[in-house]
């Protein structure tokens, strides 16, 4: 009940979240062609106005009809896409390859805006769910730890460990992250000294590149062993 | 082999860093970057390896009820995560203290755990104790992990406490009556058992000296050699348990069945003790077969008992006490034992208008086994135990009549010369109904 209860409000901040990105969003918008983000920052005038809560509610009423016939992955990809989705409106705003333009799309559909500030809300959208994710996990794991008749206080001790790891793996990776975007946002005073790019982007893509490379490498390693 | 969550991450981490590279995009590369280090830390940790766990057991026979302990020492050499250990048990087995399903949480470095636990079998009968098995899962379920099985196959078997007999041998020092005669004396007439070849002691009758091993020996210092017999060894004793289904009814711990098992074990100890040769016959067990204990004396005697009666299941009324009887009719005419016969008597009794086959067949058994007595014994040597099942609590008036019924066939065989003794175990125990039994004699 506990956990089912901690997912539910993890849910429902995270939707909150991603409706305040979007009426964040919102009043910049004056362009009459993007009628689509008239309508959607219609429905939340204000930071937790009545339709924000209703749609909420109907979501996390979605999410829990679906888990309910046997579609917990659905539903969580499924409110995963919800709660990111909303973010690609400013985030769009701080591309800095605008080739785009080429073909007649929009170069930007909001004003001038803090690429800190997104970054952060992003990763925290990033980070509620990949929580929701192992908050799912434990509970599958607790479930299963009590069909096999674990004892009571061995099952706790795995739960109370794994939780740790979980918070200690998101720290690490949340300082690796925000340290990677300082970073960033200094060497971005710099990016005269590339045209077309910037030493920002081209750091943080290597960097990701590497990573990248070191989770195959570390697949490959284990695949072999 | 990864989760296909991780993939899923992975894959979506890859969108954003292309997407992020190729509209030079910071917080999609940010995003990108946070994803990979989720990814990467999260499988960097390997599921725990090189498991072992050593089993042993502290007793592989013991009484019903008794505590056994299996020793369960795990050991793994590396890797992080949940370790899940577990040891199928049968459906009677009761785990009185610690657990036969644990799981324990692994740290780098080697680990070194005891994960014994106790048992306790309310019931007899012979017990496989699987292997243990273990299932090791990476931390954060990144990977899938590994599983197997480890130790020995234990078997136990769980034979019926027998009462101590004290009391019987209280009554038997204080009464020093004849029918214990037998059980004093040292020496006296031989049997027909042939023991060993010896030299021949004046005084050896003639008949006895075996002429042909005579002519054959060469190192005997002249003298012929003659067949050295077994003595009578005190009393024989022999007990026919009927384990048919009907036997098994009523409370699973304390039935019929398990009473003629108690008092079965509760003979063989008292007779074997005293030097008596003891031989058994159940029959109507499980499969419609029938198991046969030859007659021996001692203390193997008694724990080959103790082997048969703890393998004893219930099974269908195939065979009758007649049948029986003649199975076992050479034994029985070589040692002319006192023999005891645990079965039900109600379920003999014969309603008008059934067929009474069935009780002119017990009748003609119990006679018999009567016939076997030497002419000089005063007392009769066929005892007939009675277990009466024990009384449901809804059930109120279905025993009284069970009761007539057996008090109508117990007339029956007291008329045809045997001693019946009507044995209620929820109200006592067997070695009383003994002592009384023992007291009656004197």
């Amino acid at each position: 009940m506990r956990a089912a209860a901690a997912e539910t409000l993890l849910l429902t901040g995270l939707l909150l979240l991603a409706g305040f990105v979007v009426w964040d969003a919102g009043p910049a918008l004056g362009l009459p062609e993007s009628r689509w983000l008239t309508w959607l920052t219609g429905l939340f005038p204000g930071l937790f106005s009545i339709q924000a809560v209703a749609v909420a509610i109907l979501l996390i009423g979605v999410y829990w009809a679906l888990k309910a016939i046997g579609y917990g992955q659905v539903s969580f990809w499924l409110m995963a896409g919800v709660t990111v989705l909303p973010h690609a409106v400013p985030i769009w705003g701080h591309n800095e390859l605008q080739w785009y333009e080429l073909v007649g799309l929009e170069a930007e559909l909001v004003g001038e805006r803090a690429p800190l500030r997104d970054a952060a809300l992003f990763l925290a959208s990033l980070t509620g769910i990949v929580i929701l994710h192992r908050v799912i996990g434990l509970r599958a794991l607790s479930e299963r730890m009590r069909v096999r008749a674990i004892a009571a206080e061995d099952g706790r001790r795995v739960l109370r460990v794994e939780s740790l790891l979980v918070a200690g793996l998101l720290a690490a990776s949340l300082s690796l992250a925000l340290l990677a975007v300082l970073a960033a946002v200094y060497l971005g005073r710099y990016d005269e000294i590339l045209s077309g790019s910037t030493w920002a982007v081209a750091a943080v893509g290597g960097g990701a590149g590497l990573l990248l490379a070191l989770t195959l490498l570390q697949w490959r390693r284990d695949g072999d062993g | 082999m990864f989760q296909q969550s991780q993939l899923a991450w992975a894959a979506i981490a890859l969108a954003l860093l292309l997407l992020g590279l190729a509209l030079g995009n910071l917080v999609l590369l940010t995003g990108a970057v946070f994803l990979l280090l989720i990814t990467l830390l999260s499988t960097a940790l390997p599921p725990a390896a090189g498991v072992v766990v050593e089993r042993g057991l502290s007793r592989a026979t013991c009484w019903v009820g008794d505590m056994v302990t299996v020793r369960r020492e795990l050991t793994v050499l590396s890797g992080v995560g949940p370790i899940f250990v577990h040891d199928e048990l049968p459906p009677e087995a009761e785990v009185v203290e610690g657990s036969n399903l644990r799981v324990v949480w692994k740290w780098p470095g080697r680990l070194d755990v005891d994960l014994s636990y106790q048992l306790r079998f309310p019931k007899r009968g012979l017990y496989a104790l699987p292997e243990s098995s273990w299932e090791s899962q990476a931390p954060l379920a990144s990977n899938s992990g590994a599983s197997g099985s480890c130790g020995p196959v234990f078997e136990v078997a769980v034979v019926p406490r027998i009462r101590n007999v004290t009391r019987l041998n209280l009554v038997r020092a204080v009464r020093r009556g004849a029918r214990f005669s037998g059980d004093l004396a040292k020496t006296g007439a031989s049997t027909d058992e042939f023991k060993e070849l010896r030299p021949y002691q004046p005084g050896d009758p003639f008949k006895r000296i075996n002429w042909k091993a005579s002519a054959r020996a060469s190192a005997a210092g002249g003298l012929p050699l003659v067949n050295e017999l077994e003595p009578e060894t005190k009393r024989a004793v022999w007990v026919f348990l009927d384990t048919a289904h009907y036997m098994d009814v009523g409370v699973p711990l304390s039935n019929p069945l398990e009473s003629t098992v108690e008092a079965s074990g509760t003979l063989a100890q008292y007779y074997l003790s005293r030097g008596s040769t003891f031989g058994a016959y159940a029959y109507n067990s499980a499969g419609g077969g029938s198991e046969l204990l030859t007659p021996e004396t001692g203390n193997r005697q008694f724990n080959r008992l103790m082997d048969m009666l703890a393998g004893l299941k219930p099974g269908p009324a195939e065979q009758d006490l007649l049948q029986s009887v003649e199975r076992c009719k050479s034994f029985l005419y070589r040692i002319r034992p006192d023999v005891f016969v645990i079965t039900r008597l109600d379920v003999h009794y014969a309603r008008p208008g059934e067929d009474s086959t069935e009780f002119d067949r017990f009748q003609t058994a119990i006679s018999r086994l009567i016939s076997l007595k030497p002419r000089s014994t005063r007392t009769s040597r066929v005892q007939v135990v009675h277990v009466e099942p024990q009384e449901a609590a809804t059930e109120t008036s279905g025993l009284g009549l069970t009761r007539w019924e057996t008090r109508h066939v117990a007339r029956e065989l007291r008329g045809k010369g045997a001693s019946v003794i009507e044995w209620e175990p929820a109200r006592e125990e067997f070695t009383s109904v003994l002592v009384r039994h023992v007291d009656s004699y004197q």
